[in-house]
């Protein structure tokens, strides 16, 4: 027993830990006559501290060379304007997805005209640089089929701009970014309806419409609005469809987040909001400031929305069209049984609906409770008019007793609810730093052990969001959550006053929660993630045929196919035809003079899985990326005279340095 | 740290009935959130108390989080000194905003000291 003293009483459990994973390798064994548990694994526990829970947590996660993850994450990647892909339990970096902001691995902006289009389709609509290079990208939302996700498309926001993106799952690409017609902030988006028929996007800050009609905050009341925008997705075509989309005018108050109605629920949205106070702020006047402004209420409005009866609206024409898109005013939304309120715990975030469509979950920071609202009663009671009022723009507000369900104590700042597949929500706690584990009702669980607070967790530290596998889902999975902390403090080897953000990844599968992983995040802040069954996916290896665009999801008949590479020039355009493979590109030598314009499509002609190859040229701020089978043009004008080297930017073969040619810019006589 | 516990559970309470702007004025108003900042305010005090009785332990970490505590709290005093004044010249539309004010940044206080009590003691 001697050496195992050090261990204390975790050296028991290091030891049945130990017995446990020479038990479940040594079965392997047998069948597979694979290695033994290393002698000297107790001595590696030893030397490196780990206690039994460190070794346990760690066989839930590693995850060996060649074996892949089972659920796949879709992070925000906040500031950096991108998508984060992570394996779940392995907690690794898969990819960052270009979207909003211009990511030059994947040549993402620089110079492709593919992706140069879809960075301008999102650029302001007034102004004279109307340039964008960044976004706040909030919450992303799989397309979903039947209130599942299917793994097509994948949606996401930029709240400083009220942008939305579409990315194509089948190669994990951006494909359209849209900038919402009349509003510039957003927050409750994206969410999706349960068979992606629109994505919603509930407005953040109130602003005039559009927000480019100037008014003073003195009239804010009366010219300042929110709106919410349903964008009509065309599942074909893989594009949200702004004909089809419409807006819904709401009083000026600030949106929140907002989730859509499943099974029971199908065909409304719920939305949160905050300062229905109206307040403005006006620190430097003496004025109150907006956060003291903005919560003398006890209540705000959760927003009820039928989306169901507002597509009849704009079918019947009952619109007026702003900047482009249909909006639905705010005295027909109400005049039609469009919109309705709610009293809800002020300052909420999260409002999260239940996997049966039933219960709406919504959770006020400023509170301890999460309030459970039941979808019948709030039918019931619009169906008998039951109203305790009307807001100042004529909205009614059903009575909050005559709605809510329960109300479960969970403690300081609840923010945002998940659910699994054994009746259980999880709510992140951002002041007291913990995920609160608690009981849904009935038909989720009996009486007796309906809306009762389970169990509480730590997390590290100031957590905002939290996911769970498939946890807003029709069909949550369990298995796992991670609670996306937006302080890391001491989790993490110091990297300067700047700290990574820190997901947490838990496993919920037993009797308590156990925390498995730290993963830092140092991109950005991500707000919210969504976690995929890893099967659900069918992400191509390659494209599909070579000369395939990526912008159109088809083959390209312009691409440069083997043997058919040339150079023409027409007037002041050059046009270059040409290839890439291991280990040239055909043309090595583009001859131009100052001023012309140059245009330049390149197919990458492999077939083989990671044969991509870059294509840059130095000194032009131009570099693509070309998988397999993939076609790109370049259009530039050759407005500096002198020498400069192309090359591929993919170690791609032996000879990758070889990959390479000259642009030689003669200079004007 | 039972303490520490038990002044969470207090503070947990504290927001828990948490006021706000009534429909009889700003007199009420104000008189609620007076009563709220102050009570809460004594909630901080004691979990500030408790840390400095454990002491930052030499944590870089926990010594930061344990002057933001200090600081919200002196912010949320000049608040609630601010909002005094108000009540007593009966100006109780600007009293009720700093006294929510006082009352959020007893709340900041409270999350950085929350925040230490996890860095000293994991829980």
């Amino acid at each position: 027993m001697g050496k195992w003293k050090k261990l204390g009483i975790g050296g028991l459990g290091i030891v049945v830990t130990l017995s446990l994973l020479f038990f479940f390798t040594g079965t392997l064994q047998t069948k597979s006559q694979q290695g033994k548990l290393p002698k000297g694994a107790e001595e590696i526990a030893r030397a490196r501290g780990l206690s039994p829970q460190d070794i346990e947590a760690a066989l839930k996660t590693y995850v060996p060379t060649g074996k892949y993850d089972e659920y796949i994450m879709f992070s925000s990647g906040g500031h950096s304007g991108q998508i984060l892909v992570i394996g779940v339990p392995s907690m690794r970096l898969l990819k960052v997805i270009g979207v909003f902001t211009p990511e030059p691995w994947q040549g993402f902006g620089f110079g492709s005209k593919e992706s140069g289009d879809i960075l301008k389709a999102g650029y302001m609509p007034v102004g004279k640089d109307r340039t964008l290079t960044w976004a706040d990208t909030h919450h992303p939302a799989l397309s979903e089929t039947n209130g599942d996700y299917d793994g097509q498309y994948l949606f996401i926001n930029d709240k400083a701009n009220s942008r939305i993106a579409v990315i194509d799952l089948r190669d994990f690409e951006t494909k359209q970014i849209v900038k919402t017609p009349n509003m510039i902030s957003d927050h409750g988006a994206t969410f999706v309806t349960p068979n992606t028929e629109y994505v919603i996007e509930g407005g953040q800050y109130a602003a005039p419409i559009p927000f480019s009609n100037y008014a003073p905050l003195e009239e804010y009341k009366e010219k300042y609005r929110g709106l919410i925008t349903f964008h009509a997705f065309d599942r074909k075509k893989g594009r949200i469809d702004e004909s089809r989309s419409f807006q819904i005018e709401l009083p000026p108050y600030w949106q929140d987040l907002c989730d859509a109605g499943k099974k029971e629920s199908y065909g409304w949205a719920f939305c949160n909001s905050l300062n229905t106070e109206m307040a403005t702020g006006g620190i430097e006047e003496g004025k109150p400031p907006i956060e003291a402004g903005a919560s003398q209420r006890d209540m705000d409005y959760l927003h009820v929305i039928n989306w169901k009866k507002a597509e009849e609206v704009v079918r019947a024409g009952k619109v007026k069209e702003i900047s482009g898109i249909k909006v639905i005013p705010l005295e027909t939304a109400v005049s039609e049984g469009i919109l309705y309120f709610i009293p809800e715990p002020k300052s909420p975030h999260g409002v999260d609906v239940a996997p049966r469509g039933d219960y709406i979950v919504v959770s006020g920071k400023l509170d301890t409770h999460t309030t459970i609202y039941s979808f019948k009663k709030i039918q019931n009671a619009i169906k008998a008019k039951n109203f305790e009022g009307k807001d100042p723009y004529g909205v009614p507000i059903l009575n909050f007793n005559d709605v809510v369900e329960a109300q479960v104590e969970i403690g300081l700042g609840p923010l945002h609810t998940q659910f699994d597949d054994k009746g259980n929500a999880y709510t992140s706690v951002f002041i007291e730093s913990t995920i609160a584990k608690w009981t849904l009702g009935e038909p989720y669980n009996p009486k007796e052990k309906a809306w009762k607070l389970v169990e509480k967790i730590p997390v590290h530290y100031n957590v905002g969001h939290l996911v769970c596998a498939e946890g807003d889902t029709v069909s949550p999975d369990g298995k796992y959550c991670v609670s996306l902390n937006k302080w890391s403090i001491d989790r993490f080897t110091p990297v300067g006053p700047l700290h990574p953000q820190n997901f947490q990844l838990i496993d919920i599968t037993g009797e308590k929660m156990q925390l498995l992983y730290d993963m830092p995040i140092g991109i950005g802040e991500p707000h919210y993630v969504q976690m995929i069954k890893a099967d659900k996916l069918s992400p191509w290896l390659v494209y599909p045929e070579v000369g395939f665009n990526p912008a159109t999801m088809s083959k390209s008949d312009t691409a440069p196919l083997p043997g058919k590479e040339k150079i023409e020039r027409k007037g002041d355009t050059v046009e270059v035809w040409m290839t890439a493979i291991r280990s040239h590109f055909n043309p090595e030598r583009i001859k131009v003079k100052e001023g012309d314009k140059v245009v330049l499509h390149i197919t990458n002609i492999e077939r083989a899985r990671d044969a991509t190859h870059g294509f840059a040229i130095d000194g032009y701020n131009i570099n693509l990326s070309l998988e397999p089978g993939e076609t790109s043009t370049v259009e530039f004008v050759a407005d500096k005279p002198g020498v400069y080297p192309f090359y591929c930017t993919e170690f791609c073969s032996a000879l990758h340095l070889e990959m390479a040619g000259y642009l030689l810019v003669e200079p004007k006589k | 740290m039972r303490r520490l516990n038990i002044f969470s559970i207090l503070l947990l309470f504290l927001i828990t009935t948490t006021t706000g702007f009534s429909q009889n004025g700003y007199r009420e108003s104000a008189l609620s959130w007076q009563k709220q900042a102050k009570d809460t305010r004594k909630a901080v005090v004691g979990v500030l108390e408790e840390l400095e009785k454990i002491g930052d332990k030499g944590n870089p970490d926990a010594k930061g989080l344990i002057e933001d505590t200090k600081k919200w709290l002196e912010e949320g005093d000049n608040a609630l000194s601010k909002a005094d004044k108000e009540i007593e010249k009966e100006d109780y539309e600007k009293a009720s905003y700093d006294y929510n004010m006082a009352w959020q940044y007893y709340v900041k206080a409270a999350t950085a000291g929350l925040n230490a009590k996890r860095v000293l003691t994991g829980q």
